[in-house]
């Protein structure tokens, strides 16, 4: 089977939105001059959006079974999750609502939306950087490596502590690089991919090399090589981490959406006549 | 370097299970073991010590490559178990309780060991799961537990209520208002209890309040199926100048609102809960037109043009502004010297208090100059209710049918007053006479006044004319209200409520004073012929000689001499006793309308004689030349005013005429050089052809349902374009709901049930196209 490249996906998809964006508003409007109710058939069209990008979270549970590929459900629901916005607002009239379960309803819907096109973006933004800077590490492993670049920084202090018996590496270890080893640091700059207190370190490292003999210098190159490592590490802790966090708020929040339209289609079809 | 981060031998890899709900709680360290936690999340690290020969050894699988130090204790408990370990103090020392630790507890009595211990951890998707059953969980016990509460109201509400709602609770308009969370379930799923579906029970919520909408309020514009079909074939037969494709489009796809339903629920046009300030009746253009055949843009574009608006209807009055702006006012003063000609439309129109409606002024500001006169007009016969024919009396005293006393005959003319027919009224009063009714038919062609070649039979029909004659006047004359009651419960009481008889007994009375005069005159010797049953017999014919009419103008009760009549005549515009006449004698007509055909013929004729005779046009006070009688199915109603209440109706098409007054008469040009009134003329333009009263002004069954017959009016028709000079896309505003209403509510002439003054009614059964 020939595959498809992603441009051609994309632009596909693309086309299909706006043909699909402005099918529902010329449904809408149409349906609207007619009288007929439109909140209800844009509000069953959201509702079966929803749940359709929804089951996206439990296709990947059940990826034994031969329904498309993952990359195919992960666009259409980019561009379903794109569709449901216009859907929604034509829903809403695009108007803020004023009921307390309208209220909660939107605000879930929103945030799901919001945190959705922001979970697009760095899906499309990280992994570029993640391949642009140092070695790309599995977000599993990450814990380990880390351990296994502090054990090697400090056996490197200790081997230079025991050869030249100097205080010097082992001090400055301490003072300035012992806490950078141990945990990751600077999340917020590597988020926007400033290696300023990399930099820092490594300034500080440079200065107090010309105190340092031969020994102790060579020391202190392999430092500054194991804090750009860890220094890279650190960057791709933060964007895998975010990465992952952005789902925290995007999964949890699309199931209490559903609840929560569950419970608005209860209360209308109770409100305002039967299902049939 | 990169030796130092990441192994990928195939031994020594690390082996990752991100798909595991639980990892080592060591992984955060980069020291996870390689078994990891059980699915239950217990660590997969447990020692569970094996004994070979009387020794215990540990096992514990993360402590492999380095066995545990202490080992098993001698029962074969794993000595880093933290759970059996619980640190004593003895003699102000913590100390190991199962005495093979070589650590023993920390100073504060925890166990040294139990930091070790590891406490696997949940995998990031694990932990997202948890949040989301948590979060999901959260938001389900939420709702509940909002909607138990006292402010569920709050919770389900979609949003505020519009300032006319807002103190309205659920239940008021839902019926689920009341229910609980299990009814809602039912009723989404059910639609609820049958019989609530069928008979549109929320609907009825709505009408509980807003219950002036006709009898059939949730039908399209709250018309009849019949009325509505009519409606829309009369509009269809008109040619649209354009239609709307989008509009087209919507119907063909989806189909109109009202497709394959009768009724429309409230909420297909009226959205609620959009907020306060929402306008609940506002609806687009193209909405208005979803349900209609032809579809246009606007009024400037594809309106259909205005066929007979805004007079559709005969003028209650009857007012020919041709003949009269084009004939009369030019030369009335030759034969109305004290006429006054109206300066402008503003002479005889006044516009309501409202500023809606342009009234007309009343009698004596309009006509009385000219014709007040012609109210008193003594040509005109009066309302004759009792007429002594001419008869010879001479033809019956030789067939031994002596008349008695009875009157010279002023008039030398066959039959009864000035007519020469029995009257009307005379006529319906007779019928209960048996003796006379019997007779009745031998009468035919037979020459009162030579009854010489008459036979015996014809003679004895005469002289029970006579005596019948004799007995109503002096029935009337003498008060007897009994005896005119049972006379007419005989006749009119068949077809009419008793209060409509004794309405007309009472108004038969009103000429006992006349009557009493009358017999005094003409008959002297009635009471004793009447008391005695014998008829006085003198020996030769001595008729009474009468002069001249008793009365010098004959307005209002008279004895007519002249010609031997009892009547009444108006005494002016508005009389009272004329107005009554009127409306009994419509009541009667209506009653009797409502019968089947075929049944009390005789009585629906001598009704249907009497009714012709007082609303003859040249009766007495000619109340009905001015005032039109309209038909309504069988009944007719006489318009005494020039309009009517519509307080309680709602045309489709509504105007407003003070502002159009007031902005033509700010126009630039009009603003100097029009003259009070002329503003008028910017829309209502008289006809110019000069011509005689046209004939449906008298058309005695003209009736202003629609397509029930034609009236051309006294103006040209109005243009559309008239209005769109204004109302157009760039000037004011031009879309429907400027002039039209959806909620008709229409006037019914309701039948005369009782005591029949027409009352108005809500009923959508006419007028829809009545303008004020």
């Amino acid at each position: 089977m020939t595959l498809i490249p992603f441009s051609v996906r994309r632009r596909r998809y693309s086309v299909a939105l706006i043909v699909l964006l402005l099918l529902a508003g010329a449904i809408d409007l149409l349906l609207s001059i007619t009288l007929q109710r439109t909140a209800l058939v844009s509000g069953w069209v959201l509702f079966a959006l929803v749940a359709v990008l929804a089951s996206y979270n439990l296709r990947k549970r059940i990826s034994f079974l031969p329904l498309g590929s993952s990359s195919t459900w992960l666009q259409v629901h980019v561009f379903l999750g794109l569709l449901s916005i216009a859907v929604f607002g034509t829903h809403v009239g695009w108007r803020v609502p004023n009921g307390y379960l309208e209220v909660g309803l939107a605000f879930a819907y929103l945030v799901v939306a919001a945190s959705g096109m922001i979970g697009l973006w760095i899906s499309r933004v990280f992994p570029r950087r993640l391949s642009e800077r140092g070695e790309e590490v599995f977000y599993a492993r990450i814990p380990r490596v880390l351990r296994r670049i502090q054990v090697a920084a400090e056996r490197e202090v200790l081997a230079c502590l025991t050869e030249t018996e100097s205080t010097a590496i082992p001090e400055f270890y301490s003072e300035e690089l012992r806490t950078f080893f141990e945990r990751h640091r600077y999340f917020w700059q590597h988020m926007i991919r400033s290696q300023r207190g990399e930099l820092e370190l490594i300034r500080k490292m440079e200065l107090h090399g010309r105190y340092l003999n031969e020994r102790e210098k060579q020391a202190m190159n392999s430092l500054a090589e194991y804090v750009r490592v860890k220094s890279d590490l650190d960057f791709h802790f933060s964007h895998q981490l975010v990465l992952k966090v952005w789902l925290f708020i995007h999964v949890p929040l699309t199931y209490a959406l559903v609840v929560m339209a569950i419970f608005h289609v209860l209360i209308v079809y109770a409100f305002s006549g039967a299902v049939h | 370097m990169s030796k130092a981060r990441q192994v990928f031998d195939f031994d020594s890899s690390e082996y990752e299970r991100p798909n595991h709900p639980w990892i080592c709680g060591r992984a955060c360290e980069g020291t996870a073991c390689a078994l990891g936690p059980s699915a239950g999340g217990k660590c997969g690290a447990v020692c569970q010590p094996y004994r070979e020969g009387d020794r215990y050894y540990c096992n514990n699988a993360s402590l492999l490559s380095s066995r545990c130090d202490a080992g098993p204790d001698a029962d074969g408990n794993c000595c880093h178990l933290p759970a059996q370990c619980a640190p004593a103090k003895k003699a102000g020392t913590w100390g190991c309780t199962r005495g093979q630790c070589i650590v023993g507890p920390l100073a504060d009595g925890q166990c040294s060991q139990q930091q070790n211990v590891c406490r696997p951890r949940r995998s990031v998707w694990a932990q997202r799961r948890v949040l989301t059953l948590t979060t999901t969980s959260l938001v389900v016990g939420g709702l509940l537990a909002l909607i138990a509460g006292p402010s569920r109201e709050d919770v389900v509400s979609p949003g505020a209520l519009t300032s006319a709602h807002a103190a309205s609770s659920c239940k008021a308009c839902h019926l689920a208002g009341a229910g609980t969370l299990s009814d809602w379930v039912h009723r989404a799923l059910s639609g609820g209890p049958a019989s609530e579906r069928s008979d549109q029970q929320s609907e009825q919520k709505c009408l509980a309040c807003h219950g002036d909408l006709g009898a059939e309020p949730l039908n399209a514009h709250g018309l009849r199926q019949a009325h509505l079909v009519s409606l829309t074939k009369r509009a269809t037969d008109r040619e649209s100048a354009g239609s709307q494709v989008l509009i087209g489009t919507a119907q063909m796809i989806f189909g109109r609102p009202h497709q394959g339903v009768e009724k429309l629920a409230c909420g297909t046009c009226h959205q609620e809960h959009r907020g306060r300030g929402h306008d609940l009746t506002g609806i687009s253009n193209e909405q208005c037109q979803s349900c209609h055949q032809n579809t246009f843009h606007s009024l400037e574009h594809g309106h259909p043009e205005f066929t007979d608006y805004p007079y559709q209807r005969r003028t209650r009055i009857y007012f020919d502004h041709v003949t009269h702006y084009n004939q009369h006012f030019d030369s009335f003063t030759r034969i109305m010297p004290g006429g006054k000609k109206p300066a402008s439309c503003l002479t005889c129109h006044k516009l309501d208090t409202a500023g809606r409606k342009m009234l007309v002024l009343g009698f004596d500001e309009t006509c009385s100059s000219c014709h007040s006169s012609q109210i008193k007009d003594a040509l005109v016969e009066g309302m004759t209710i009792v007429a002594v024919p001419r008869i010879d009396s001479v033809a019956l005293a030789d067939e031994q049918l002596p008349l008695g006393v009875w009157p010279k005959h002023p008039l030398n003319q066959d039959g009864f007053g000035p007519q020469g027919e029995m009257p009307a009224v005379m006529n319906l009063l007779l019928l209960a006479d048996q003796g006379y009714l019997q007779r009745r038919d031998s009468l035919a062609g037979v020459d009162l006044l030579d009854l010489s070649d008459m036979t015996p039979e014809q003679a004895e029909s005469v002289a029970s004319l006579a005596v019948a004659t004799r007995q109503v006047l002096h029935e009337i004359a003498t008060g007897d209200q009994g005896r005119l009651q049972k006379r007419l419960n005989a006749t009119i009481g068949r077809v009419a409520p008793s209060a409509v008889v004794q309405q007309m007994v009472e108004l038969l009375l009103e000429a006992r004073q006349s009557a009493e005069f009358a017999e005094a005159v003409w008959f002297p010797e009635l009471s004793h012929e009447l008391d005695s049953g014998e008829v006085v017999v003198q020996e030769f014919y001595k008729p009474q000689v009468v002069s001249e009419s008793i009365s010098d103008d004959l307005a209002g009760w008279s004895t007519v001499n002249s010609d031997l009549t009892v009547r009444y005549s108006a005494i002016g515009h508005a009389d009272l006793t004329m107005k009554r006449w009127l409306e009994t004698v419509i009541d009667i007509r209506n009653a009797a309308a409502a019968l089947p055909a075929g049944e009390q013929s005789d009585v629906k004729q001598a009704i249907g004689r009497l009714f012709a005779e007082v609303t003859s046009p040249i009766a007495s006070g000619r109340c009905v030349k001015c005032h039109s009688i309209d038909l309504s199915g069988d009944h007719v109603v006489i318009n005494w005013l020039s309009t009517r209440d519509d307080s309680a109706i709602r045309p489709f098409t509504h105007f407003t005429h003070s502002p159009h007054m007031r902005e033509i008469a700010q126009d630039a040009c009009n603003a100097c050089h029009a003259t009070e009134g002329e503003e008028c003329m910017q829309c209502h333009t008289i006809k110019s052809q000069s011509g005689r009263y046209r004939p449906e002004f008298f058309d005695r069954d003209w009736a202003p349902v629609l397509g029930s017959g034609h009236f051309s009016s006294d103006f040209r028709d109005l243009p559309t374009s008239n209005c769109a000079k204004c109302h157009n896309n760039s000037v004011s505003r031009n879309d429907c709901l400027t002039c039209h209403k959806y909620h008709v509510r229409q006037r019914r002439v309701q039948p005369a049930a009782k005591v029949g003054r027409v009352a108005p009614s809500v009923s959508p059964q006419m007028d829809v196209h009545e303008l004020p």
